[in-house]
Protein backbone atom coordinates (compact mmCIF):
# COMPACT_ATOMS: atom_id res chain seq x y z
CA UNK A 1 0.00 0.00 0.00
CA UNK A 2 1.60 3.10 -1.05
CA UNK A 3 1.61 6.06 1.87
CA UNK A 4 -0.86 8.74 1.02
CA UNK A 5 0.36 11.70 -0.20
CA UNK A 6 1.40 14.51 2.18
CA UNK A 7 -1.95 16.87 2.82
CA UNK A 8 0.21 19.57 2.75
CA UNK A 9 3.54 20.26 0.66
CA UNK A 10 6.87 19.87 2.66
CA UNK A 11 8.03 23.49 3.15
CA UNK A 12 11.90 24.17 1.97
CA UNK A 13 14.20 23.24 4.38
CA UNK A 14 15.00 26.70 6.04
CA UNK A 15 18.92 28.02 6.90
CA UNK A 16 19.76 26.55 9.84
CA UNK A 17 19.05 29.39 12.74
CA UNK A 18 20.24 28.98 16.19
CA UNK A 19 16.39 28.23 18.31
CA UNK A 20 15.99 30.56 20.97
CA UNK A 21 15.81 28.65 24.39
CA UNK A 22 12.48 27.90 25.19
CA UNK A 23 10.68 30.08 27.25
CA UNK A 24 8.42 28.75 29.78
CA UNK A 25 4.65 29.38 28.97
CA UNK A 26 3.19 32.85 30.74
CA UNK A 27 1.51 31.95 33.97
CA UNK A 28 -2.11 31.88 33.59
CA UNK A 29 -3.88 35.14 33.84
CA UNK A 30 -3.66 35.56 38.39
CA UNK A 31 -7.19 35.17 40.33
CA UNK A 32 -6.38 38.27 42.43
CA UNK A 33 -6.82 41.60 41.46
CA UNK A 34 -3.88 42.74 42.57
CA UNK A 35 -1.19 40.66 41.56
CA UNK A 36 1.13 43.19 39.57
CA UNK A 37 4.64 43.83 41.33
CA UNK A 38 4.47 46.77 42.94
CA UNK A 39 7.73 47.63 43.76
CA UNK A 40 8.70 46.99 47.21
CA UNK A 41 10.62 49.65 49.33
CA UNK A 42 13.10 47.71 51.22
CA UNK A 43 13.54 48.33 55.36
CA UNK A 44 15.57 46.26 57.65
CA UNK A 45 13.30 46.21 59.87
CA UNK A 46 9.78 44.59 60.39
CA UNK A 47 6.19 45.28 62.04
CA UNK A 48 4.55 43.16 64.05
CA UNK A 49 0.99 44.38 64.58
CA UNK A 50 -1.16 43.11 67.64
CA UNK A 51 -4.59 43.99 67.12
CA UNK A 52 -8.29 42.91 68.51
CA UNK A 53 -8.03 40.09 70.81
CA UNK A 54 -5.46 37.50 71.17
CA UNK A 55 -7.23 34.35 69.98
CA UNK A 56 -6.91 31.46 71.68
CA UNK A 57 -7.50 27.85 70.90
CA UNK A 58 -11.02 28.45 69.61
CA UNK A 59 -11.39 30.24 65.93
CA UNK A 60 -13.26 33.58 66.71
CA UNK A 61 -16.32 34.62 64.69
CA UNK A 62 -14.61 36.13 61.55
CA UNK A 63 -15.99 39.53 62.06
CA UNK A 64 -13.57 39.94 65.22
CA UNK A 65 -10.41 41.27 64.86
CA UNK A 66 -7.81 38.83 66.32
CA UNK A 67 -4.25 38.52 66.54
CA UNK A 68 -3.47 35.06 65.84
CA UNK A 69 -0.98 33.36 67.05
CA UNK A 70 -0.37 30.19 65.07
CA UNK A 71 0.75 32.99 62.50
CA UNK A 72 2.75 35.35 64.45
CA UNK A 73 4.88 32.66 66.38
CA UNK A 74 6.39 31.46 62.81
CA UNK A 75 6.71 34.82 61.93
CA UNK A 76 9.12 35.37 64.73
CA UNK A 77 11.25 32.36 64.05
CA UNK A 78 11.11 33.84 60.27
CA UNK A 79 12.42 37.32 61.65
CA UNK A 80 14.78 35.83 63.88
CA UNK A 81 16.66 33.77 61.27
CA UNK A 82 16.73 36.49 58.25
CA UNK A 83 19.77 37.81 57.68
CA UNK A 84 17.80 40.97 56.29
CA UNK A 85 15.74 41.69 59.11
CA UNK A 86 17.45 43.70 61.48
CA UNK A 87 15.23 44.77 64.22
CA UNK A 88 11.33 44.43 65.28
CA UNK A 89 8.81 47.12 65.90
CA UNK A 90 5.76 45.88 67.93
CA UNK A 91 2.89 48.01 67.91
CA UNK A 92 0.14 47.06 69.59
CA UNK A 93 -3.54 48.12 69.99
CA UNK A 94 -5.53 45.11 71.70
CA UNK A 95 -7.89 44.56 74.06
CA UNK A 96 -6.43 41.35 75.66
CA UNK A 97 -7.57 37.72 75.09
CA UNK A 98 -6.25 34.52 75.68
CA UNK A 99 -3.71 34.47 78.46
CA UNK A 100 -1.45 31.76 76.99
CA UNK A 101 -1.64 32.36 73.72
CA UNK A 102 -0.60 36.47 75.09
CA UNK A 103 1.89 34.93 76.94
CA UNK A 104 3.28 32.39 74.20
CA UNK A 105 3.98 35.66 72.32
CA UNK A 106 5.23 37.49 74.64
CA UNK A 107 7.65 34.50 76.11
CA UNK A 108 8.83 34.55 72.10
CA UNK A 109 9.39 38.06 71.67
CA UNK A 110 11.10 38.27 74.87
CA UNK A 111 13.53 35.15 74.15
CA UNK A 112 14.60 36.74 70.83
CA UNK A 113 18.25 38.27 69.98
CA UNK A 114 17.73 40.66 67.80
CA UNK A 115 16.58 43.90 68.79
CA UNK A 116 12.48 44.84 69.46
CA UNK A 117 10.36 47.98 70.53
CA UNK A 118 7.38 48.12 71.39
CA UNK A 119 4.62 50.52 71.19
CA UNK A 120 1.25 50.81 72.65
CA UNK A 121 -1.03 52.76 70.74
CA UNK A 122 -4.45 53.21 71.64
CA UNK A 123 -4.91 50.36 74.12
CA UNK A 124 -3.04 47.64 75.42
CA UNK A 125 -5.18 46.03 78.25
CA UNK A 126 -4.94 42.84 79.89
CA UNK A 127 -2.72 40.52 77.99
CA UNK A 128 -1.64 43.11 75.93
CA UNK A 129 1.03 44.49 78.45
CA UNK A 130 3.11 41.59 79.11
CA UNK A 131 3.30 41.68 75.51
CA UNK A 132 4.22 45.39 75.33
CA UNK A 133 7.23 44.62 77.99
CA UNK A 134 8.24 41.40 76.51
CA UNK A 135 10.50 43.69 73.92
CA UNK A 136 13.69 45.20 75.01
CA UNK A 137 12.47 48.56 75.26
CA UNK A 138 8.89 49.74 75.33
CA UNK A 139 6.99 53.08 74.68
CA UNK A 140 3.20 54.01 75.28
CA UNK A 141 1.91 56.83 73.36
CA UNK A 142 0.35 59.77 75.52
CA UNK A 143 -3.48 59.06 74.94
CA UNK A 144 -2.88 54.95 74.86
CA UNK A 145 -4.25 53.04 77.95
CA UNK A 146 -3.24 49.98 80.06
CA UNK A 147 -5.73 48.05 81.59
CA UNK A 148 -4.42 45.44 84.58
CA UNK A 149 -7.10 42.96 86.42
CA UNK A 150 -6.85 39.58 87.17
CA UNK A 151 -7.35 37.34 84.47
CA UNK A 152 -11.02 35.85 84.52
CA UNK A 153 -11.79 32.23 83.53
CA UNK A 154 -15.13 31.01 81.47
CA UNK A 155 -16.48 27.44 81.12
CA UNK A 156 -18.04 25.46 83.89
CA UNK A 157 -16.13 25.65 86.73
CA UNK A 158 -16.58 23.15 89.70
CA UNK A 159 -17.14 24.58 93.29
CA UNK A 160 -13.80 23.02 94.97
CA UNK A 161 -11.46 25.55 96.72
CA UNK A 162 -9.05 23.95 94.25
CA UNK A 163 -10.66 25.88 91.64
CA UNK A 164 -9.57 28.90 93.32
CA UNK A 165 -5.99 27.57 93.28
CA UNK A 166 -5.74 26.93 89.62
CA UNK A 167 -6.89 30.29 89.04
CA UNK A 168 -4.21 31.89 91.81
CA UNK A 169 -1.85 29.57 90.07
CA UNK A 170 -2.59 31.01 86.55
CA UNK A 171 -2.50 34.67 87.71
CA UNK A 172 0.74 34.18 89.17
CA UNK A 173 2.25 33.16 85.84
CA UNK A 174 0.91 36.74 84.73
CA UNK A 175 2.61 38.59 87.58
CA UNK A 176 6.19 36.42 87.29
CA UNK A 177 6.37 37.89 83.89
CA UNK A 178 5.31 41.58 84.19
CA UNK A 179 7.75 41.31 87.15
CA UNK A 180 10.49 39.56 85.68
CA UNK A 181 10.24 42.16 82.59
CA UNK A 182 9.49 45.44 84.03
CA UNK A 183 10.52 47.66 86.89
CA UNK A 184 7.29 47.36 88.60
CA UNK A 185 7.36 45.18 92.16
CA UNK A 186 5.19 42.63 92.72
CA UNK A 187 3.15 44.54 95.38
CA UNK A 188 3.06 47.47 93.41
CA UNK A 189 1.41 45.41 90.43
CA UNK A 190 -0.78 43.81 92.91
CA UNK A 191 -2.21 46.19 94.32
CA UNK A 192 -3.07 47.49 91.03
CA UNK A 193 -4.45 44.68 90.15
CA UNK A 194 -7.02 44.39 93.21
CA UNK A 195 -7.85 48.02 92.94
CA UNK A 196 -11.48 48.70 92.99
CA UNK A 197 -13.95 51.52 91.75
CA UNK A 198 -11.55 52.69 88.68
CA UNK A 199 -13.37 50.06 86.69
CA UNK A 200 -16.78 50.17 86.04
CA UNK A 201 -17.73 46.06 85.72
CA UNK A 202 -14.33 45.16 86.71
CA UNK A 203 -11.31 45.38 89.40
CA UNK A 204 -8.17 46.90 88.51
CA UNK A 205 -7.11 49.95 87.04
CA UNK A 206 -6.22 51.93 83.87
CA UNK A 207 -3.09 53.68 83.27
CA UNK A 208 -3.45 56.50 81.14
CA UNK A 209 0.28 56.81 79.23
CA UNK A 210 2.52 58.32 81.69
CA UNK A 211 0.96 56.37 84.70
CA UNK A 212 2.26 53.32 83.26
CA UNK A 213 5.56 54.38 83.03
CA UNK A 214 5.67 56.09 86.34
CA UNK A 215 4.18 52.43 88.10
CA UNK A 216 7.18 51.01 85.95
CA UNK A 217 5.33 49.30 84.00
CA UNK A 218 6.24 50.70 80.46
CA UNK A 219 9.57 52.68 79.85
CA UNK A 220 9.35 55.65 78.25
CA UNK A 221 6.20 57.61 77.17
CA UNK A 222 6.73 58.30 72.91
CA UNK A 223 5.72 57.53 69.52
CA UNK A 224 6.49 56.38 66.04
CA UNK A 225 9.85 58.67 66.16
CA UNK A 226 10.57 57.63 69.44
CA UNK A 227 9.83 54.02 68.35
CA UNK A 228 11.95 53.91 66.12
CA UNK A 229 14.79 55.82 66.45
CA UNK A 230 15.31 53.92 69.78
CA UNK A 231 15.35 50.50 67.24
CA UNK A 232 17.89 51.70 65.24
CA UNK A 233 19.99 52.92 68.28
CA UNK A 234 19.46 49.12 69.71
CA UNK A 235 19.91 47.84 66.28
CA UNK A 236 23.57 49.52 65.99
CA UNK A 237 24.27 48.76 69.39
CA UNK A 238 23.37 45.07 68.40
CA UNK A 239 25.76 45.13 65.38
CA UNK A 240 28.64 46.91 67.41
CA UNK A 241 29.17 44.24 69.94
CA UNK A 242 28.25 40.85 67.56
CA UNK A 243 31.26 42.77 65.42
CA UNK A 244 33.28 43.48 68.71
CA UNK A 245 32.50 39.59 69.78
CA UNK A 246 33.45 38.24 66.39
CA UNK A 247 37.10 40.17 67.14
CA UNK A 248 37.41 38.46 70.25
CA UNK A 249 36.59 34.84 69.27
CA UNK A 250 39.37 35.16 65.85
CA UNK A 251 42.02 36.65 68.17
CA UNK A 252 41.61 33.90 70.67
CA UNK A 253 41.65 31.45 68.21
CA UNK A 254 44.92 32.73 66.19
CA UNK A 255 46.21 32.92 69.45
CA UNK A 256 45.85 30.18 71.69
CA UNK A 257 48.37 27.60 70.96
CA UNK A 258 46.00 24.65 72.74
CA UNK A 259 44.09 21.92 70.55
CA UNK A 260 42.03 22.98 67.79
CA UNK A 261 38.72 23.86 68.69
CA UNK A 262 35.28 23.94 67.19
CA UNK A 263 34.49 27.96 66.31
CA UNK A 264 31.10 29.33 67.94
CA UNK A 265 28.35 29.19 65.63
CA UNK A 266 28.16 33.10 65.01
CA UNK A 267 25.87 35.30 67.29
CA UNK A 268 26.23 32.60 69.91
CA UNK A 269 28.18 33.54 73.34
CA UNK A 270 31.29 32.49 73.23
CA UNK A 271 32.13 29.46 75.35
CA UNK A 272 34.69 29.86 77.68
CA UNK A 273 37.71 27.85 76.56
CA UNK A 274 39.82 29.21 79.76
CA UNK A 275 41.19 32.46 78.17
CA UNK A 276 41.03 35.38 80.14
CA UNK A 277 37.36 36.93 79.34
CA UNK A 278 36.93 39.59 76.98
CA UNK A 279 36.62 43.07 78.15
CA UNK A 280 32.85 43.69 75.96
CA UNK A 281 30.06 41.86 76.86
CA UNK B 1 -13.42 43.95 79.78
CA UNK B 2 -12.38 41.94 76.56
CA UNK B 3 -15.43 39.92 76.31
CA UNK B 4 -17.97 42.24 76.85
CA UNK B 5 -16.22 44.72 73.76
CA UNK B 6 -16.83 42.14 71.66
CA UNK B 7 -19.89 40.88 70.54
CA UNK B 8 -20.09 37.21 70.29
CA UNK B 9 -23.52 35.42 68.82
CA UNK B 10 -23.00 31.41 68.86
CA UNK B 11 -24.21 30.57 65.75
CA UNK B 12 -21.36 32.12 63.87
CA UNK B 13 -18.72 30.42 65.57
CA UNK B 14 -19.96 28.05 63.30
CA UNK B 15 -17.31 28.43 60.35
CA UNK B 16 -16.95 26.54 57.07
CA UNK B 17 -13.53 25.85 56.64
CA UNK B 18 -11.84 23.47 54.13
CA UNK B 19 -8.08 23.06 53.25
CA UNK B 20 -6.81 23.73 50.27
CA UNK B 21 -3.45 23.88 48.44
CA UNK B 22 -2.75 27.15 46.58
CA UNK B 23 0.56 27.91 45.34
CA UNK B 24 2.35 25.07 46.83
CA UNK B 25 1.14 25.84 50.53
CA UNK B 26 -1.76 24.14 52.24
CA UNK B 27 -4.21 26.83 53.57
CA UNK B 28 -6.97 26.74 55.66
CA UNK B 29 -9.87 28.97 53.92
CA UNK B 30 -13.38 29.74 54.46
CA UNK B 31 -15.56 31.07 51.22
CA UNK B 32 -16.26 34.46 51.09
CA UNK B 33 -18.09 34.00 47.94
CA UNK B 34 -18.82 30.80 45.31
CA UNK B 35 -15.68 31.82 43.75
CA UNK B 36 -13.57 32.94 46.13
CA UNK B 37 -11.74 32.18 49.63
CA UNK B 38 -10.51 34.03 52.70
CA UNK B 39 -7.33 32.57 54.23
CA UNK B 40 -7.86 31.15 57.99
CA UNK B 41 -4.63 29.45 58.49
CA UNK B 42 -1.53 28.99 56.81
CA UNK B 43 0.00 25.02 57.37
CA UNK B 44 3.90 25.84 57.03
CA UNK B 45 6.95 24.33 58.70
CA UNK B 46 8.93 26.69 56.43
CA UNK B 47 8.91 30.39 58.77
CA UNK B 48 9.47 32.43 55.63
CA UNK B 49 6.10 31.84 54.53
CA UNK B 50 4.51 33.23 57.16
CA UNK B 51 6.14 36.45 55.72
CA UNK B 52 4.69 36.51 52.59
CA UNK B 53 1.97 38.55 51.88
CA UNK B 54 -0.55 36.60 49.46
CA UNK B 55 -0.70 33.68 52.41
CA UNK B 56 -1.97 36.12 55.21
CA UNK B 57 -4.94 35.10 57.57
CA UNK B 58 -7.38 37.37 56.19
CA UNK B 59 -6.30 37.38 52.63
CA UNK B 60 -9.13 36.97 50.22
CA UNK B 61 -8.44 35.44 47.13
CA UNK B 62 -7.63 31.95 46.39
CA UNK B 63 -10.09 30.37 43.99
CA UNK B 64 -12.64 27.49 44.42
CA UNK B 65 -13.59 25.06 42.35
Amino acid sequence: MSQPAPATPEPAPARRRRRAPDKPAPAPAAAWADESAVPGVPSNIHCLVVVGQIEGHILLPSQNKTTKYEHVLPQLVAVEQSDAIEGLLVILNTVGGDVEAGLAIAEMLASMRKPRVSLVLGGGHSIGMPLAIACDYSFIATTATVTVHPIRLSGMIIGVPQTFEYLEKMQDRVVKFVVNHSRITEEKYRELMFRTGELARDIGTVLVGKDAVDVGLIDEVGGLREALAKLEELIAEHKRRAAAQKRTRTRGVTASSGPATQPDAPGEPPQDRGRPPSEER
Amino acid sequence: MAEEAVTVDPRSYERDIIEVTYRGKRLLVEPVSPTQARVVRLISTDPADFLRPDLQPGRVGPPLR
